[in-house]
């Protein structure tokens, strides 16, 4: 199926000197395209590594990550690099917005580091997501000119102006108050519902636990549940 | 975007960049003004031999030439109006000058030395050497006057001779007969040149007619050619090779004509090792400036790990991620370049046209003797020299050096693990 993302038996154990952690134990997942979950769970359940292999930001000990058919565990960093550019977006809790670059420049980076959009394609695309988060006339402000929610909003027009087949948001949420956070959710919500996006994201929130069509919930690198909501 | 990023970074800590670029600029102005001061005491030293030793050039007969170390008297230059008339008319030649050397034994009171004396015209000689000047005691030659000497200082203070003395010379003559004359010592040399300080007396060509029998024998000409102010040492060396070619074309075989170049080769190979020591020093200055760079780009990395992380989640390869740090490098590098030649410019605006006095810098004792007087070897202004290619060696040495310096810092950020860095608190 296209865009469907298949994690099987998937295992990550860190080692630090001779202590072994077991972060995810026998992971198997199917996402299809268009999904919207929510993966849920206590601290240190493996949320964060759990997206972080299937952004492809750290390898798996053990099992396989098959995306469109195509096997992703065995790939060269610089292969990796290119995938995550092609087909990932990321959000992250602490949005990690580039000072020195202004929010326009931020929206815009992964397009420049893409190199294939042309310049007027680039500014179209830049200028619409920004007028859809919400921060029209705020293009030329840095980062520290921004609030916490503006910064988040300026990290999701981040993570989807390429477009990806993927986006994975760790605690997107965490650090806003209530009604930004809200806000936030809805922006991802009504992304994945005009652009057919896939959503991944980590949270702890129950308020935006009830967006999500789907939640997984992990205990001690387990899944201990998936449910599939039926809205 | 990501040279846009680059050059941004290096202003986001205006401090710290400052006193990188400063290091570095500091390192690079010292690196153009050793280059001309050390430039500058190689054609200061050139000079003194060319203004006391041989000149710029020196012609000989082919026939003295082969025995010269024997400073024979019957095988004189034998056309010196000829030559004379020739090297007037060569351009750039400033002075000539006839000179005749001979050996003799010098007697003052019961005590001798054999030295060697040289006999100049003092009208032309002042316009080619700089004896003149260097008369410590006493006065130079007087035309109404004859039988005068001039003599070394080493010389002077070890026979005892000073200033009105009369000493005795013993020599053999043109034709080989040995004859003695009485001269009054009109002055006391003292020269840059131990040899002549040491061992020398100068007499005109008319007080050494009655002891050496001379009918106006010349076994050597001088030429002084012009050496302006800010003409490097390699040009004047090109000059002064073209009027030897011209010379040598002009007078034929019969002559040996040498330019300062081959007289004074052995001084010129001990000048270039000098200079692989001067630039031991010039690379530790530069190896400074490069911990600057090196201590700024891995502070930059350590400070931007988890910025490091995002630019990669979003598919940035590890070697753009070093060029990131690499273009960092290199635009601090270009920045210090260009201070660096402008306060290098500056150093050497004042060392060309002002100089440095060492006698000045060394100062003058309670008593106001100067270092020289006391017989310190601390003489005249060291003067610099415009080298253009130090400038572009030193604008294109920091860049490169900053990128150097940059590459291990941009290397271990391009080997981090993402993760790690997103964690990176």
């Amino acid at each position: 199926m296209e865009g469907q993302l298949v994690l099987k038996g998937v295992r990550k154990v860190y080692t630090k000197g001779n202590i072994f952690i077991e972060a995810l134990r026998n992971i198997n997942l199917e996402i299809a395209k268009g999904e919207f979950i929510a993966i849920m769970g206590p601290s240190g359940s493996g949320k964060t590594t759990l997206l972080n292999i299937i952004g492809c930001l750290d390898i798996p000990t053990e099992g396989e990550i098959v995306y469109n058919g195509e096997q992703l565990t065995n790939l060269k960093e610089d292969t990796l690099a290119e995938y995550r550019k092609n087909n990932i977006g990321f959000i992250f809790q602490s949005y990690n917005l580039l000072p020195v670059l202004t929010v326009k420049e931020n929206i815009e980076l992964p397009l420049v580091i893409d190199k294939t959009i042309s310049k007027r394609e680039r500014e179209t695309r830049v200028m619409e997501l920004i007028e859809k988060v919400g921060l029209k006339g705020m293009e030329n402000r840095y980062p520290n000119e921004l609030s916490s929610g503006q910064e988040q909003r300026v990290a999701v027009a981040r993570a989807l102006v390429k477009k990806p087949l993927l986006v994975l948001a760790d605690e997107p949420t965490a650090n806003l108050d209530s009604q930004t956070a809200l806000e936030i959710i809805q922006i991802m919500k009504q992304m994945n519902e005009i652009e057919n996006t896939t959503f991944i994201f980590s949270t702890h929130d129950p308020q935006i636990e009830k967006f999500a069509k789907r939640i997984i919930i992990l205990k001690d690198g387990m899944i201990n549940s998936d449910t599939k909501i039926s809205q | 975007m990501l040279l846009k990023i680059a050059i941004r970074n290096v202003f986001r800590h205006k401090r710290r960049t400052f006193f990188t670029v400063f290091t570095m600029a500091v390192g690079l102005m010292f690196f153009i003004f050793f280059d001309s001061m050390f430039v500058g005491i190689d054609r200061m030293l050139i000079e003194e031999l060319i203004k006391f030793q041989d000149s710029s050039i020196v012609i000989y007969s082919k026939e003295y030439d082969e025995n010269k170390k024997a400073y024979p008297l019957n095988k004189p230059i034998k056309d010196v109006d000829t030559i004379l008339k020739v090297a007037s008319s060569i351009k750039n030649v400033e002075g000539i000058t006839p000179r005749t050397q001979f050996l003799a034994e010098l007697i003052y009171l019961g005590k001798s030395q054999y030295i060697i004396g040289t006999i100049v015209n003092p009208q032309t000689d002042t316009k080619v050497f700089d004896f003149h000047n260097s008369v410590k005691e006493g006065r130079f030659f007087d035309n109404n006057k004859e039988n005068e000497i001039l003599i070394g200082s080493v010389l002077a203070k070890k026979l005892g001779v000073t200033v009105g003395d009369t000493i005795t010379l013993s020599a053999q003559t043109k034709y080989e007969t040995y004859n003695a004359v009485d001269f009054v010592v009109c002055g006391i040399l003292e020269t840059v040149v131990p040899t002549i300080n040491e061992s020398t007396v100068v007499l005109t060509f008319n007080s050494a007619e009655e002891l050496l029998d001379l009918e106006c024998t010349v076994t050597s000409l001088h030429i002084k050619i012009s050496w302006p102010k800010g003409e490097s040492i390699p040009s004047y060396t090109r000059k002064v090779t073209e009027v030897v070619k011209e010379l040598q074309k002009k007078l034929g075989e019969e002559y040996k004509i040498y330019s300062f170049k081959e007289l004074y080769n052995e001084f010129i190979i001990l000048m270039k090792q000098k200079r692989i020591s001067s630039s031991i020093i010039i690379f530790f200055i530069l190896l400074i400036s490069a911990v600057g760079i090196v201590n700024t780009i891995l502070m930059a990395v350590y400070e931007r790990i988890k910025e490091i992380g995002v630019l990669m989640a979003m598919g940035l390869k590890p070697k753009e991620i070093r060029r990131l740090f690499l273009f960092e490098g290199g635009f601090i590098g270009v920045i210090g370049g260009l201070f660096g030649i402008l306060l290098g410019f500056l150093v050497n605006l004042w060392l060309v046209y002002l100089g440095w006095n060492l006698e000045k810098m060394y100062g003058e004792t309670a008593t106001g003797l100067k270092p020289s007087q006391l017989g310190m070897p601390v003489w005249g202004t060291i003067y610099g020299e415009w080298n253009i290619y130090a400038f572009i060696f030193c604008f294109c040495f920091g860049i490169l050096i900053a990128i150097f310096s940059s590459y291990f810092p941009a290397r271990y950020a391009s080997k981090l693990q993402i993760t790690n860095c997103l964690r990176h608190v």
